[in-house]
């Protein structure tokens, strides 16, 4: 009774929420500034160059084709053996789940995860992306107020 | 009920009313009925946004009828396994209970290996069961957020979140998502953990029981927490049973069944830990049963931290053909996901293909007892029961 009408119960609450008032806030704000995701993050998907930069290591195989649970990668090659280099390359955006099949089955490590991930778009076109396009440097749409 | 009901408002009449009073003499028409009202909750309030629609009849603000009306999140899971190879279903599971997605790909690798006679490496099952454990934290957590944010407790929901982000961190840590990880595969898991993952999980297993205490001083005996969750939606142990009630809403009305306990798949029966179980049968009880299982999941994750550091390297992955063709045959699996049982039945007709693929979803077998616990309560109380029994719609309609 003593013990309800102190509001004891309530009490204790309060003095947790009081308590955290005075630290610091845990938040980011977002497009002012932002997390580095971790080094395994599974953002957009790129094209790896070779070592002496020739060209993608892609060998145009088609197992990410193959593999990709929701059909969206497009791949067409020229060449024979060793030398096969993919003409066609087309990643869907709009409808991959980044799932990492694709990376995972390739044989010559021909794709690879990048920490972009700011992918809302107005154009259902940018997502469509090509050789060219999956070969640039996507850093450079990142999102971020501060210039 | 109909007749009391009717008896008060003739008596209410007779005292008066804003729009007048039955006066002597008056022709009251004996034979009239005082009907049910029926109104909609839903699809939008603020318990299931969207995706859940209860039609509710009402005598005046108590509930006497309800009927659940779901479908608003289906798409097609069960059909589309028939159309992906075992491999590419997996990350279809991990949409399901979008909450728990570890333990969701959990169920359907074991049903798979059970079908394909695959033995997983032992460092593959403690990293599973690390993460599954993760994931119950995790989901729990987000529950007890949104539960307590339904009731009207704010704070609880951004302290909750805080812990929850550090578990999706481990999450990004080592799956590299953070929602959806599809980290396990046929036969193990993706790769193996991060060096700097069990110090981080080690890290949190440390701060967690401390962050419950937080929790704790909100709820455990706030008396607004416990006038909005004692005696509400009670469901006995024979109704649960009856109507398929499983997981922590069952084990809130004094039933001993979890399946890591009653039924041990991978390495749980190596594991040391309590099953929780509180008889209250209220919405209060199934709320002590997920307190005490996040306890208990940290318990666990220490232990597979304490395994996996005594005993680094090896693999994580056993050998499966890139071609995967399991035999012909039929197999169940079941699993204590966050939210129940979760069973995978597949029929395979030798294909790369599943012939057929059955989810039994536990939200789903859990939302077929929500009529039954608030017949009798007010429309208020339906928000804390729909909370209590913790439905994800996603697996509901698949
Ligand atoms: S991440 Fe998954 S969905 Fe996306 S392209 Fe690769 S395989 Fe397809
Ligand atoms: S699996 Fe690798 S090598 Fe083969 S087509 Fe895809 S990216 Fe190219």
């Amino acid at each position: 009774m003593v013990k309800k009408a102190l509001m004891v119960d309530l009490i204790t609450g309060l003095r947790r929420t009081f308590y955290y008032f005075f630290t610091k806030p845990i938040t980011v704000q977002y497009p002012k500034e932002k997390l580095q995701p971790f080094p395994r993050f599974r953002g957009f998907i790129r094209l790896t160059q070779k070592e002496d930069a020739s060209g993608v290591k892609c060998i145009a195989c088609g197992m990410c084709a193959r593999e990709c649970p929701s059909q969206c990668i497009e791949v067409k090659g020229e060449g024979k053996g060793k030398e096969r280099y993919p003409v066609v390359f087309n990643i869907d955006f709009s409808r991959c789940i980044y799932c990492g099949f694709c990376v995972e089955v390739c044989p010559v490590g021909g794709l690879e995860f990048t920490s972009f991930y700011e992918g809302a778009e107005y154009d259902l076109e940018w997502l469509h992306f090509d050789i060219a396009k999956l070969q640039e440097d996507y850093k450079k749409w990142e999102r971020t107020f501060k210039k | 009920m109909a007749k009391k009901i009717e008896s008060k408002v003739i008596d209410v009449l007779k005292r008066g009313t804003p729009f007048g009073r039955l006066e002597e003499g008056d022709v009251f028409n004996e034979n009239l009925k005082i009907e049910d009202v029926w109104i909609n909750m839903g699809p939008q309030h603020p318990s299931t946004h969207g995706v859940l629609r209860l039609v509710l009849a009402l005598q005046g603000e108590r509930i006497v009828d309800m009927e659940v009306v779901i479908g608003y999140l289906h798409r097609g899971t069960e059909k589309l396994a028939e159309f992906r190879t075992y491999h590419q279903f997996i990350p279809l599971t991990d949409r399901l209970d979008y909450l728990a997605s570890p333990a969701m790909n959990f169920g359907y690798v074991l049903a798979v290996e059970k079908l394909a006679g695959i033995e997983v490496p032992i460092r593959a099952e403690y990293i599973r069961v690390l993460m599954a454990e993760l994931a119950r934290i995790s989901s729990h957590l987000l529950w007890l957020a949104t539960h307590a944010l339904d009731i009207g407790a704010m704070t609880v929901f951004l302290y909750c979140f805080r812990e929850r982000e550090m578990i999706l961190d481990l999450f990004e840590m080592a799956t590299g998502g953070r929602l959806i990880t599809t980290y396990y595969r046929i036969g193990g898991v993706a790769n193996d953990l991060p060096d700097y993952f069990l110090d981080r999980c080690e890290e949190f297993c440390e701060i967690f029981p401390k962050r419950v205490e937080d929790y704790d001083a909100l709820l455990y005996s706030n008396r607004i927490w416990l006038s909005r969750t004692v005696n509400i939606a009670k469901i006995s142990a024979e109704k649960g049973l009856a109507l398929g009630l499983s997981g922590p809403s069952i084990r809130g009305s004094g039933v001993n069944w979890d399946l890591r306990r009653s039924n041990p798949y991978s390495v749980y029966d190596k594991l040391d830990f309590e099953v929780a179980v509180f008889d209250g049968c209220d919405v209060y009880a199934r709320y002590l049963v997920r307190r005490k299982e996040m306890l208990e999941s940290c318990k666990i994750v220490k232990q597979c931290i304490e395994w996996l550091k005594k005993n680094p390297g090896g693999e994580v992955q056993a050998k499966v053909p890139k071609v995967f063709k399991p035999p012909v045959g039929e197999v169940y699996q079941a699993v204590e996901a966050p939210k129940g049982e979760l069973g995978f039945y597949i029929v395979s007709d030798g294909s790369q293909r599943p012939y057929r693929l059955k989810i039994r979803a536990p939200s789903f077998a859990n939302l077929m007892s929500l009529p039954e616990m608030c017949k009798g309560h007010l429309v208020a109380d339906v928000v804390a029961a729909i909370g209590s029994i913790d439905v994800v719609l996603g697996e509901v309609d698949r």
